[in-house]
């Protein structure tokens, strides 16, 4: 559009429009006289709304708050756009609530410029259109800018939270740049004046230091906290504030040392935390809890005795086999992860079988790779022979139907808890024994160093001389075994391949 | 659900509702229909209902539109809290995305209007407060000013520029970014 054309559009008068209009109702089906002057206008689906007649209103007359729910509702970038359109639309920009921003809603070209041109660029666009900002009305603020390390400072993060957090904010998300840490300390004050609604907070790599100042986050639901400095007594205060708090995320958090969380939370459902290096523990409403197994046979059925699934990942748990507490009587598909477990009892996992009576699916990781010491492999056992296997007799799991272990080892806990499996479940109908490192997304076989290929050899060896024989015919009986072409070739050519080959025949 | 849906039917005959447009059209609607409007709902609650509720801001023609969207979503409600309430079992959820599929689909045929009826449904739904239908057809609107020029909407919508060339200058300046 030229400029002269824009020129004429403004000195427009409104009468001269409004003729303009009437002359078009008139021409019923003729747009042809508006759509001349103005360039293309039908797009896709437009031609319905041109063929009728004119709407009684126009967008921009609209009451205030509709055109603002509407504006609301358009993305950032175009939002911004519409912002030249008329003044109804520039006042409804300068309180557009959802600020979101990133180099994908400011429609940065990722192909254009060096890093730190982009990461600039980023930020005086954030800049601008906070600095325009009313302050008011704004719901979202998420500041995804950790690609902008060098470019931002402290001081600007601190003017652009001061402008745009207010009361009436719900969502709020700082994702910052690595290592940013240290340098920037999130400003606590701005909680306690803004804080009535919040209903989410993310923080990344910065300080947070809230103190019982902070005042009461009562609809704080969702707090997430990655690299984040806090230690245990500033999250106690955080928890003391957010009495109904749902979701807590601690990752990376190297402050803390021990996670308290104290029993008025009543309604926090989702606990989730990860890699804090110095965690030495944790207790939930007093309770220590000292692994996720134990956890879940003990204490979870008082919150979710409903269960129908229950996948578990624990690392490094001494798994002491409690008795269950009650039993899932819905729980139909379980899902046991192990990682880094060191000398585990694998038998132990009996324990969940047994506290699932109707359990049909049970898929069970042993970590990849299990490293097995010798004492525990049963191959190195000379009294391996089958009376000395441990076995419960006692109970049968009627509803068992599939069962997969992955990470299969020579481990002898490992053989007793597949051998009870075959033992007590009259349904079986397929069993599968993976002793490989699994298979990516598009079916290749994942890498195995030259120990695990080892291992898996003898976890194949083990299943061929105490498993093979207890399979009933019925069962559909699988071994995955390391794959010739990507696994075998990496043992020492030393290494009599066919001898090994020849031994499990 | 087949069952839910009869006893609604049951409860509903005790409770309907009469709307009346305001070219004087009598609509009778159950209450879990009408009181998707908050509106409705607060006259419902100070009992204020009795010898019909007069809508003089909508038309027969849009408030016929309104019961539409409202019947299917209350029955929708009804569904959700049905299944929430029971064990739900993977031939629940089931049932419940074929729902939502249908409800998402019913919505798109919905919205299938010019832009008289489009703009009189938002005032409608603004009026009588159903949130649900206001956020449907807001986002249709707002979903027609993506990707284009202030030219482009001032076009589609018939909106009068009343900036003047400095001030339209100047913010087109600070958001110069977006027209990149």
């Amino acid at each position: 559009m030229s400029s002269s054309e824009d020129q004429k559009r403004k000195l427009m008068c409104r009468s001269v429009w409004l003729r303009r209009q009437r002359a078009k109702m008139e021409h019923h089906g003729s747009t042809v006289s508006l759509a001349g002057t103005r360039g293309p206008l039908c797009h896709k689906g437009d031609t319905k709304f041109a063929e009728n007649t004119m709407p009684v209103l126009e967008l921009d007359k609209f009451p205030e708050d509709i055109l603002h729910h509407i504006h609301s509702r358009v993305p950032l970038r175009d939002a911004a756009r519409a912002a030249c359109v008329s003044h109804n639309f520039l006042r409804s920009w300068r309180r557009y609530p959802n600020l979101t921003f990133n180099w994908k809603t400011v429609g940065l070209n990722m192909n254009e410029g060096t890093p730190y041109e982009r990461a600039q660029k980023l930020l005086d666009i954030i800049q601008t259109i906070i600095e325009n900002h009313s302050g008011t009305g704004v719901k979202t603020l998420k500041l995804q800018v950790h690609p902008c390390r060098n470019v931002i400072t402290a001081n600007q993060l601190d003017i652009w939270l001061q402008a745009a957090v207010k009361d009436g904010i719900v969502e709020l998300a700082l994702d910052l740049p690595q290592f940013y840490g240290p340098k920037f300390n999130f400003p606590c004050s701005l909680l306690s004046c803004a804080a009535s609604l919040l209903q989410s907070l993310s923080l990344s790599y910065c300080a947070f230091c809230p103190t019982l100042m902070v005042g009461c986050l009562r609809n704080l639901k969702s707090v997430c906290l990655t690299v984040v400095h806090i230690t245990e007594e500033e999250l106690g205060c955080l928890f003391s504030c957010a009495l109904c708090l749902e979701k807590l995320e601690v990752s990376q958090c190297d402050d803390i040392t021990f996670l308290k969380i104290p029993s008025h939370l009543q309604q926090l459902h989702i606990l989730r935390v990860f890699l804090c290096r110095r965690l030495q523990g944790m207790t939930m409403n007093g309770e220590c809890c000292s692994g996720i197994f134990h956890y879940a046979l003990t204490k979870l059925y008082s919150i979710a005795s409903n269960l129908q699934t229950l996948i578990l990942l624990s690392s490094k748990e001494a798994f002491d086999m409690p008795a269950p507490s009650h039993k899932f009587l819905h729980l139909r598909h379980l899902k046991i992860y192990c990682a880094n477990m060191k000398s585990f009892d694998f038998f132990s996992l009996v324990s969940f079988l047994k506290a699932c009576p109707v359990v049909e699916n049970f898929f069970l990781s042993a970590g990849r790779p299990y490293i097995v010491r010798q004492e525990e492999s049963i191959l190195e056992d000379s009294n391996s022979d089958p009376s000395r296997i441990r076995c419960f007799q006692e109970f049968y799991h009627d509803n068992l139907k599939k069962v997969s272990i992955s990470g299969f080892c020579s481990a002898k806990s490992l053989i007793e808890l597949t051998c009870q499996i075959l033992g007590t479940s009259p349904s079986l109908q397929c069993l599968v024994l993976d002793t490989t490192g699994g298979y990516d997304n598009t079916g290749i076989c994942e890498n195995m160093d030259r120990k695990a290929i080892m291992e898996a050899l003898r976890g194949v060896e083990a299943i061929k001389r105490y498993v093979k024989g207890k399979v009933p015919s019925s069962v559909n009986f699988k071994v995955l075994e390391p794959c010739d072409r990507c696994h075998i070739p990496k043992l020492d050519v030393s290494m009599q391949v066919s001898d090994v080959r020849g031994r499990l025949a | 659900m087949a069952s839910a849906g009869s006893g609604d039917e049951k409860a509903a005959a005790a409770a309907m509702i009469t709307l009346i447009s305001s070219d004087n059209e009598k609509f009778e609607v159950t209450e879990a229909t009408a009181t998707l409007s908050q509106t409705i709902r607060h006259m419902i609650e100070d009992g204020c209902t009795d010898g019909g509720v007069p809508l003089p801001n909508v038309t027969s023609k849009i408030l016929a539109r309104v019961i539409e969207y409202c019947k299917k979503h209350a029955t929708a409600a009804a569904g959700e809290e049905g299944s929430s309430s029971s064990f739900s079992d993977a031939a629940f959820l089931e049932v419940d995305r074929a729902f939502l599929e249908e409800l998402e689909e019913f919505d798109d045929a919905f919205l299938e209007v010019d832009r008289a009826t489009l703009f009189d449904l938002i005032l409608a739904a603004n009026y009588l407060d159903i949130k649900g239908l206001l956020n449907l057809t807001c986002q249709k609107v707002a979903d027609s000013v993506k990707g284009k020029t202030p030219e482009q909407i001032r076009e589609m919508y018939n909106i009068v520029n009343d900036l003047t060339p400095e001030e339209e200058a100047e913010i087109r300046r600070e958001t110069q970014w977006a027209f990149e």
